[in-house]
């Protein structure tokens, strides 16, 4: 009866009809990039969750995207290990996905550790990256409405910002009241 | 994206500014028809939209398009149809702050959303 309680069995899930990446993203992409998405989501997802634990927490990007894999003729393919390159770009390594065979036990050798700290740099450069290129874009295409200088400048400071949406640094969490209300349940 | 297919013309707000869109003709009309044609009115020029044609621009840009058109006395074939194909740079999936993505779905039937808090480390 316990038991039932906290496992009732396998279930196919109910997919909702909203269009979803992970059911629906092989219409638009093959295989492995699906996979490469699917896996980057559930890092970031990953990395969401742990950051609200009051332990720092490290996740070794590497060890973590290592850990998917799906079928091929060859064996099994892997997605690429990450490294950080020049100017806080990301170098895949290699470039494509790499195909092991099924009775090999490690199909590369060990990749430079790259954390959340890197990915986040990385995706700062990107995002100021994306942001000078709307700008600079924008000079030269004329709109009815066009953004001033100054709201391309508010974008790139909310993104170096220590707060900005890209730094999780200033996020306060306000459940502490009802985890423990929920633990103090469980133990009862 | 936005409002699409008025004569009058409009532009994609929804559009990233870095983006360009990608409009692809595939459409099944009679060679002695009249394609229509596509307007990019800020610089003055068109494109006519015959079968297989690309055109590549911003959607943030006044644009619009006209329809195919039957030879004069001509009943339109029941077989003529025009597709267009948009591939465009939806600002809710490309701007850093901004993305939005519906990654699986939850046991409720509802859409695990994935909002930039959770997409940007």
């Amino acid at each position: 009866m316990v038991i039932h309680d906290f496992f009732s069995g396998p279930h196919k899930p109910k997919i909702t009809e909203h269009g979803i990446w992970s059911h629906d993203g092989h219409v638009v992409m093959n295989d492995i990039s699906h996979l490469k998405l699917i896996a980057t989501s559930l890092l970031q997802t990953c990395s969401y969750v742990t950051g609200q634990m009051q332990t720092p927490v490290t996740i070794d990007i590497n060890k973590f995207m290592e850990s998917f894999s799906i079928k091929a003729d060859g064996g099994d393919i892997h997605l690429p290990s990450w490294t950080a390159g020049e100017n806080n770009s990301v170098t895949l390594s290699p470039a494509t996905a790499i195909i092991s065979q099924p009775q090999s036990s490690s199909h590369s050798t060990s990749p430079t550790p790259f954390t959340m700290e890197d990915y986040r740099r990385c995706r700062q450069v990107e995002a100021i990256n994306w942001i000078n290129l709307q700008e600079r874009l924008s000079s030269v295409r004329p709109r009815l409405q066009p953004v001033r200088a100054e709201e391309y400048q508010e974008r790139r400071d909310a993104v170096n910002s220590a707060s900005g949406p890209l730094r999780r640094n200033g996020i306060k969490f306000h459940f502490i009241h009802h985890l423990k209300y929920n633990i103090d349940y469980i133990f009862i | 994206m936005g409002y699409f297919g008025l004569i009058a013309g409009h532009t994609d707000e929804s559009d990233d500014e870095a983006g360009l869109t990608c409009m692809i003709s595939n459409s099944r009309i009679p060679e002695n028809y009249e394609p229509g044609r596509f307007h990019l009115f800020g610089a003055g020029m068109y494109v006519i939209l015959k079968p297989k044609t690309a055109s590549i621009f911003s959607g943030l840009v006044k644009h619009g398009g006209t329809p195919p058109i039957a030879p004069k006395g001509v009943t339109p074939s029941e077989d003529a149809v025009r597709l267009m194909v948009v591939l465009y740079c939806p600002k809710a999936a490309l701007t850093p702050d901004g993305t939005s993505m519906p990654l699986a779905s939850l046991p409720n039937g509802m859409p695990l959303i994935l909002g930039p808090e959770i997409t940007n480390p």
